[in-house]
């Protein structure tokens, strides 16, 4: 194609009508957006001194259930808080870096939550091992009639397994669909021309 | 020039072109256009001049219209990126016997496939290969192939329709 050609097709190009309306309405969702994830950070944060001070109180207790509650409680709080923070340290989308490093950089995002999902699939069964180890030993030292609240306790943390076990699988579905995508997506960028 | 309403006025209609190559639909062009702006206003506080005012519009733009598009692919539409876009509100006959470089541009434009569409809507928007290089993070020889490939094509498609 000519220079002359090309110059005529740019203009054409350029001479598209616009109507460049910055989106105000979207920009105050965001703005919204940002404060409460900031509150919730701050309640991930309370929550976690809470956990380790109710682990803490449970260790003061002295007998065999407590302590054995309080460090599992102590330790799980740990875990978790340790997690969350290694979650938010992973690199956020720069949607101004280059076209194929943003799509590398989302699938890489994307397998490091699949892989997030094998882990916390892991930790179920090894928190419903626990529970049951935890079971079993509220039954040697007297059961329901001296640590009444045990099989409760039980029961409340395997509702809270089954529910993390549930969100996860959905979780890990729509994380795959969402990888084949993306795959998809950086096959047709570099594809030979 | 770092303000963000400063880029807006100045920016806009680029926006706007890269926002009407992924999306034929006027109604979700205008999303599009929507989304890029706020993706726009999200990382200009990270802006630090490293990369030049247009390069770094142009980046933002492209990332958003290829996250929108391959979101779109979840639900059952026309559009997939790498297949060409069918025009929603006209007719390749109807912009045919228009005679309108501009629309048939356009059309030309949105039935490109991916890896031609970007390089093909930075070349018209007047980015020399080693700012397309920049947007597309590719080395300058491999943008310089794809601008040449993309006008190609294009030329191709348009065939008869530029004097």
């Amino acid at each position: 194609m000519s220079g002359t050609d090309w110059n005529e097709l740019e203009r054409a190009w350029q001479s598209l009508p616009s109507t460049a309306t910055p989106a105000v309405a979207e920009m105050q969702r965001a703005r919204r957006w940002q404060w409460w994830s900031v509150a919730y950070l701050w309640g991930e944060v309370v929550t976690a001194i809470c956990g380790f001070l109710a682990g803490g109180w449970l260790l003061s207790r002295g007998d065999t259930f407590s302590i054995v509650m309080g460090a599992s409680t102590i330790v799980f709080v740990a875990a978790v808080s340790t997690a969350s923070y290694w979650a938010r340290s992973l690199r956020g989308e720069r949607v101004d870096d280059p076209v194929m490093q943003t799509v590398a950089s989302a699938i890489q995002r994307v397998e490091t939550g699949l892989r997030l999902a094998r882990a916390t699939l892991w930790s179920v069964c090894a928190g419903l091992v626990w529970l049951a180890v935890l079971a079993a030993s509220v039954h040697l030292v007297g059961g329901a009639a001296e640590y009444p609240r045990g099989y409760v306790a039980i029961a409340v943390a395997l509702f809270w397994l089954a529910l993390v076990l549930a969100g996860t699988i959905v979780y890990q579905q729509r994380r795959a669909v969402d990888l084949a995508r993306l795959k998809a997506v950086e096959a047709a960028l570099k594809a030979e021309v | 020039m770092t303000s963000y309403d400063e880029i807006a006025r100045a920016y806009g209609p680029l926006i706007r072109r890269i926002a009407r190559s992924y999306e034929a639909n006027g109604a979700r062009a205008d999303e599009l256009v929507q989304d890029i702006h706020l993706a726009l206003w999200q990382a200009l506080p990270r802006y630090r001049g490293e990369a030049l005012v247009k390069t770094f519009v142009a980046r933002v733009a492209h990332n958003r219209a290829i996250s929108h598009v391959a979101r779109e692919a979840r639900e059952p539409r026309a559009v997939e990126l790498g297949e060409h876009i069918p025009a929603h509100d006209t007719s390749p006959e109807d912009v045919v016997a228009r005679g309108d470089l501009r629309a048939k541009l356009e059309a030309a434009v949105q039935q490109l496939p991916a890896n031609l569409k970007v390089a093909a809507t930075l070349a018209l928007e007047g980015f020399a290969p080693e700012e397309v290089a920049e947007v597309l993070g590719i080395g300058v020889s491999a943008a310089s192939v794809r601008l040449h490939r993309a006008k190609e094509r294009l030329k191709e498609m348009l065939k008869g329709s530029v004097t």
